[in-house]
């Protein structure tokens, strides 16, 4: 077969695949570009990558470029399609398409010199695009960091609550309201709060605080009562031992016993309940008021101990409400708890009676009993400045004891007769008597009520909500009202 | 690779000579009997190279039955004129079957030929006669046979219709059916002549009486042209030209050019194309070559595509012909095939025979 000019065919189609390939990788380039772009936008934008790192998608153009020229090779056209060009170009009368083919023998000396063409590209346009391109990387990447911050994710202000948090755990854990161990762990959950808050999500950190100031404001509640109980029991110990110091001498000596019993009790009480009055008891003390036998000296004592355990109670729930822990009404109810007047007890006692109240109150006293420890338990009701029934609000607490007095007699009181007006008499006489009811007449409902007639469950005024009842007494008159032979 | 019958080698140039040297003589000899007509005549004469049938439109006394005839003379084949009239009946044209008595005194049907039987017949007008009597010729111009009372009956070889037609003067006329025009190879417009060439007829020609021919074919002459013309190479890239080129004359056809989208009905056939491949090779034998170019293909293009192209009414209202319609087809079908981008392309080029 008579190939000629197949040189300047190859030549010619490797130019052109050349161009093309050239062509599809500038394209792709283009996008490429664009794409980097738009990445390093978004890389700095939203994770902060350094600028020096993305400086390696300039390696991503190697693989455009190569992409470009794979893709192009389906474009190429066929040898067939550049001999026919040539042809055609030349004037080869299809000559030259016949030697690609078959063999033209003599034919090859008259088809003359074969010159290929130029290859034309006008690239200027996609040039531009590409200058535009790179441009637009080059912008994308010296954008100052300031456009292009990273976001940062909408911080949580928590660490008001935190440090609030963590000094009424402190407060707890100073006065041993909680333990050290649990404290450490409530604070490292906070800590842990206050990192997750600014990235994680923030229902989450609230419900964790809440979870916290819930758990502290619950220790603080009880330490709280369980304070005001110790000031309570340890301020009426210290009133009955100084009622007992100023009246033991008038009182005798079966009653000094039972008041010495009735304080050991409550000492003991209170000692059970406060480990640290416990502590601070001696050990003789402690004996002594298991046994329920006090000598004077260890009365003394034992007033000294109470008092200063109601001190300490006090100091305790200061603490706290300086830590914000305890409200105010809380602290006052625990500095006024186990307030009793000592004298006013102490001349109770003296005289040897419970309960019988000299003031102008006079209201109280005539139900307490006289033996016992439940008579010294009222003294000491009856002392404390918070005793109940005092007839105003200001003037004890309200729970006091119900007190009855004379009541109503029922016998000798006559049903007071009335004279009926003259229209219900009239409507009575023709009435059948069913029964006698104070009220109004209830008017029947459902399905038993007036279900004879056209007019049956019909009300006047149209439906309207006012229904128009007809009491007995006003019968007579709508009687007469209808009597069409009333001139 | 597909076999290609006839395409295994090319012709020699002393093969080819002797054809070449026919045809021009031929040719030049057309020239000098009817005057200023150069390209028709080479158009004429391709298709007679190609078998083809040729179809003339033109207006009355503008040369076509002289130029048939005179081909008729050069090439030295039987001729018959046959004027269309609408009472015209196929029988007229086809021959018939006639009761004769024979010598023994017997009576037997014998046929009668009719004027097809020639070489070359003048349908002078044929767009005159009934549909029926045009419907006749299609056999004859297809298979080159007539079959009348279930005997078939060989054309003379070779056979040609030289077709005329008026385009004015419409009243009484019955337009030849798509399925006849596409039989004609060729639709050539015989325009009116130049100035210098009717001074030319008026001072060569008395009363307008060409010369008689001087240069006759034989018909061994004839047979090995037309033997030569078979051997004509078609390169495949220019088979795949024809083939996307009447693909795109259709609507729907993959690179159509929105002339043709919008105002082509039907485009062209397979006959198209044949007939396309057919006259290319013509006319590069004519032009001395022993094988087919592109330029060949864009020369035959619009005789052969202008009457088989059926535009829409469309057309009709803007005024746009077959011609503007091939036209942006050789325009718009790229010859190459290449399919480069529209920012690429072949520049300079250069090169030719020697």
């Amino acid at each position: 077969m008579g190939a000629y000019g197949i040189k300047q065919v190859r030549g010619l189609r490797r130019r052109m695949a050349a161009v093309l390939a050239v062509r599809k990788g500038l394209m792709f380039l283009i996008g490429w570009c664009f794409l980097w772009g738009l990445g390093v936008l978004v890389l700095r934008q939203w994770a902060g990558v350094d600028r020096g790192f993305l400086l390696w998608g300039l390696a991503g153009g190697v693989p455009a470029l190569a992409a470009g020229w794979v893709f192009s090779r389906a474009s190429v056209p066929a040898e067939s399609a550049f001999r026919a060009a040539l042809d055609a170009m030349g004037g080869h009368g299809g000559l030259l398409m016949a030697s690609g083919e078959t063999d033209v023998g003599d034919w090859q000396g008259r088809i003359g010199p074969v010159r290929a063409p130029a290859v034309r590209w006008r690239f200027a346009r996609p040039v531009g695009v590409l200058a535009v391109s790179a441009a637009f990387v080059a912008a994308c990447l010296l954008l100052p960091d300031r456009y292009v911050a990273p976001a940062q994710p909408p911080a949580i202000p928590v660490e008001r609550q935190v440090g609030q948090l963590s000094r009424e755990i402190d407060a707890l854990a100073k006065e041993r309201v909680m333990e050290a161990r649990q404290a450490e762990s409530l604070k490292e959950k906070l800590a842990a709060v206050s990192k997750e808050a600014a990235v994680a999500d923030p229902v989450k950190a609230w419900q964790a605080l809440d979870h916290v100031e819930e758990t502290v404001a619950s220790a603080a509640k009880a330490a709280a009562q369980e304070r005001t109980r110790q000031a309570e029991q340890a301020g009426r110990c210290e009133a009955l031992g100084k009622a007992l110091q100023q009246a033991g001498g008038g009182m005798d000596a079966q009653q000094l016993a039972e008041a010495m019993g009735e304080l050991a009790k409550l000492a003991n009480q209170a000692a059970k309940d406060n480990p640290d009055l416990q502590q601070a008891l001696s050990r003789e003390l402690s004996q002594a008021c298991s046994s329920g036998k006090l000598s004077p000296e260890q009365v003394a004592q034992l007033t000294k101990a109470m008092s200063e355990a109601k001190d300490s109670a006090c100091q305790s729930m200061a603490a706290l409400a300086e830590a914000g822990l305890v409200d105010a009404e809380s602290l006052s109810a625990c500095t006024g708890a186990g307030e009793v007047d000592a004298q006013k007890l102490g001349e109770m006692l003296a005289r040897g009676s419970a309960g019988v109240d000299e003031g102008s109150d006079g209201d109280s006293g005539e139900g307490v009993g006289q033996e016992g420890a439940a008579s010294l338990t009222q003294m000491l009701d009856d002392a404390s400045a918070g005793a109940p029934g005092r007839g105003a609000p200001t003037r004890g607490r309200g729970d006091a004891a119900m007190t009855w007095t004379k009541g109503t007699e029922p016998a000798g009181e006559a049903f007071k007769e009335q004279s009926l007006p003259p229209g219900a008499a009239a409507s009575l006489r023709e009435s059948k008597r069913v029964g006698i009811s104070l009220g109004e007449h209830a008017k029947p409902t459902g399905p038993a009520a007036g279900s004879g007639g056209a007019l049956g469950g019909a009300q006047a005024g149209g439906g309207a909500a006012n229904v128009q009842n007809i009491l007995p007494r006003h019968r007579g008159a709508v009687e007469r009202y209808f009597d069409r032979t009333t001139p | 690779m597909e076999n290609r019958q006839g395409q295994e080698e090319i012709l020699s140039p002393p093969q080819l000579a002797p054809a070449v040297a026919i045809m021009t003589g031929a040719l030049e000899q057309l020239d000098a009997i009817l005057l200023g007509r150069t390209a028709l005549h080479r158009l004429v004469l391709a298709g007679i190279v190609s078998r083809g049938h040729v179809l003339l439109e033109g207006l009355p006394g503008v040369g076509k039955t002289a130029l048939i005839r005179a081909l008729g003379e050069i090439l030295n084949l039987q001729f018959r004129r046959v004027q269309f009239t609408p009472d015209l009946m196929p029988s007229d044209i086809l021959g018939s079957h006639i009761l004769q008595g024979s010598s023994d005194g017997r009576r037997e049907m014998t046929f009668q030929p009719g004027p097809v039987f020639t070489n070359i017949l003048l349908a002078d007008e044929i767009n005159r006669a009934s549909p029926k009597t045009q419907s006749a010729l299609l056999e004859a111009m297809q298979e080159r046979s007539v079959t009348l009372m279930g005997a078939t009956r060989a054309l003379p070889d070779p056979f040609f219709v030289m077709a005329s037609q008026n385009p004015i003067e419409l009243e009484g006329t019955y337009p030849l059916p798509e399925a006849q025009l596409d039989r004609f190879l060729f639709k050539l417009n015989v325009s009116q002549a130049d100035v210098d060439v009717l001074e030319r007829i008026i001072t060569t020609r008395r009363r307008g009486e060409p010369p008689p021919a001087s240069v006759r074919v034989s018909p061994e002459q004839l047979a090995g042209v037309l033997a030569v013309m078979d051997r004509i190479y078609l390169p495949r890239a220019v088979c795949r030209y024809i083939a996307r080129l009447v693909a795109a004359s259709h609507a729907d056809g993959a690179e159509a050019p929105d002339i043709v989208r919008k105002y082509v009905s039907y485009g062209g056939s397979p006959r198209a194309a044949i007939a396309l491949a057919e006259a290319s090779r013509a006319m590069a034998l004519l032009a001395g070559r022993p094988s087919v170019g592109f330029e060949d293909v864009r020369a035959v293009a619009e005789p052969v595509l202008n009457h088989r192209l059926i535009l829409n009414y469309t057309a009709r209202f803007d005024r746009v012909g077959p011609h503007a319609v091939v036209e942006a087809l050789l325009a718009g079908v790229d010859e190459t095939g290449m399919n480069l981008p529209p920012d690429v392309a072949l520049t300079g080029g250069a090169g030719g025979p020697a």
